[in-house]
């Protein structure tokens, strides 16, 4: 066990794999959980919304986008998948994608919601690893996230244009409520080893509360902005 | 026995060093779990064995590894290139409209206007290889195709590409993705119901850098990078439909 603690945590930049083993199991298995979340789930994401998606949309255009997303996201699991064989990790596609996947997509606006939404979700994780001690990974963050945030802006851009028309409305505001309850889990549990374990290390500086926190603030903001009813949601997930 | 991607080298694709057992159980699942791609890519087996990628791919993979070449080396379109017969030789069905090559801004600006019926039978057309394929126990293959065309096709496509131009490389990918499927279905081969591949002359184009838009207000639109490579279509001054 490391003498780091939550309050005093390891600030040392870690520049490659081979420092990050240097530096002990302990340190590699923490940052290569967070690596093999990312593999993982980045993949999820393409193969269970974007790609369904790509036939659900109403036009070329809108095809196309989701085509675009959909390879955005398959890159970013190859370029995560890359990170976690340069540190060596068994096999990063061993475990579970989160529950949020466990969603049927159904419809075009609930695809166009679930970018603003679930995408945000990505968007403050990736944020949070802008600050992490393992460099490779601060710089992948850095280099996806603007990919990350035009889904996003794509996702909140599509669903105005959907509320012009008010007849769509409800169907926006169910899939707003659905995705967000489905999103509230994608950071982890209140109370988690793992996550004191990551701040331990200064792989991640948020407690998963913490992120769970703003992105109910944003989320909420965004729903404010389009004139929709926010859920009534905890920021403490304890199943 | 496994398998190992590796570069033109021998070495493996992920580490850079010469790969280590166990690999992949068959060469396609080998390229289907290759992390990066450079060109050329092969596999080679635990003992040293070597399978390039057409033959990884099985029937139709010759095919496949052109067009593949052609997105990672991005040699200049040919001299005799025919932009009109292989434009109007639609997924769809031939489409005997004038052409209009346009610069990226715009053939993106006109895909808002793309005939919808069109495109449906295009969706359709390019999703079909993939049950045939799987029936048959190729979709090991089909899936390290696909993988291989969204590595490869992803460095050129996306460079120098304005960010708001994303519909413009995600189109492109899409027509990649029916292209691959088809050459691995092969048409005239037992597994296709057709003589034809649809995506034959639209496979050249896009391996070309050119993207094929589609029908638009009477006119067959194709888009050309103005911002890159210097080849422009001859004949076909941009912006200008021609019969």
């Amino acid at each position: 066990m490391s003498t780091f603690t939550t309050e005093q945590p390891f600030t040392t930049t870690v520049a490659d794999a081979a420092e990050a083993q240097a530096l002990g199991d302990e340190y590699v298995i923490a940052v290569g959980k967070v690596i093999a979340s990312h593999v993982r789930n980045e993949l999820a994401g393409a193969t269970v919304f974007d790609e369904p998606a790509i036939a659900l949309a109403p036009g070329p255009q809108e095809k196309w986008l989701a085509c675009r997303i959909a390879m955005e996201e398959y890159g970013h699991h190859l370029k995560f998948n890359r990170l976690a064989n340069e540190l060596g990790l068994p096999d990063p596609m061993a475990g579970r994608p989160l529950s949020v996947f466990e969603f049927e997509l159904q419809s075009w606006v609930e695809f166009i919601v679930l970018k603003a939404v679930v995408d945000l979700a990505e968007v403050v994780l990736m944020e949070d690893l802008l600050q992490s001690t393992y460099l490779p990974l601060r710089n992948l963050a850095a280099k996806l996230l603007p990919e990350e945030r035009f889904h996003v802006s794509f996702g909140r851009a599509r669903t105005t244009e959907a509320l012009k028309d008010p007849g769509r409305r409800p169907e926006v505001q169910r899939a707003l409520e659905d995705l967000v309850r489905f999103t509230l889990p994608f950071f982890g549990r209140s109370v988690s080893a793992n996550n004191e374990a990551f701040r331990r290390w200064g792989i991640k500086r948020d407690t998963n509360d913490g992120a769970r926190a703003r992105f109910i603030e944003r989320a909420h903001s965004f729903a404010r902005d389009l004139g929709l009813d926010f859920p009534d949601v905890s920021t403490t997930w304890n199943p | 026995m496994t398998w190992h991607a590796v570069d033109g080298a021998g070495l493996a694709l992920a580490t850079g060093r010469p790969p280590q057992p166990p690999g992949a159980t068959s060469p396609a699942a080998a390229l289907a779990a290759a992390p990066v791609a450079t060109w050329p890519i092969t596999t080679v087996a635990d003992d040293g064995r070597r399978v390039d990628v057409a033959d990884a791919l099985g029937p139709g993979g010759a095919r496949v590894a052109v067009l593949l070449e052609r997105l990672a080396t991005r040699p200049p379109p040919p001299a005799d290139l025919d932009l009109a017969a292989l434009a109007q030789a639609t997924p769809a069905g031939p489409v005997p409209a004038p052409l209009a090559a346009v610069g990226l801004a715009e053939a993106v600006e006109a895909t808002a206007r793309v005939d919808e019926a069109w495109l449906a039978a295009v969706d359709g057309c390019r999703s079909a290889p993939r049950a045939p394929l799987v029936a048959a126990g190729r979709g090991t293959e089909l899936e390290a195709a696909l993988h291989l065309a969204m590595l490869v096709a992803t460095g050129p496509i996306d460079e120098g590409l304005p960010a708001e131009e994303r519909v413009a490389s995600g189109a492109r990918v899409w027509l990649l993705g029916g292209a691959v499927a088809w050459a691995l279905l092969g048409a005239g081969r037992d597994l296709a119901d057709t003589d034809v591949d649809p995506f034959e002359a639209w496979a050249d184009l896009v391996s070309y850098g050119i993207w094929p838009v589609g029908p638009v207000d009477g006119r067959l639109v194709v888009g050309v990078d103005t911002t890159s490579a210097a080849w422009r279509p001859p004949g076909f001054p941009l912006t200008t439909a021609t019969t």
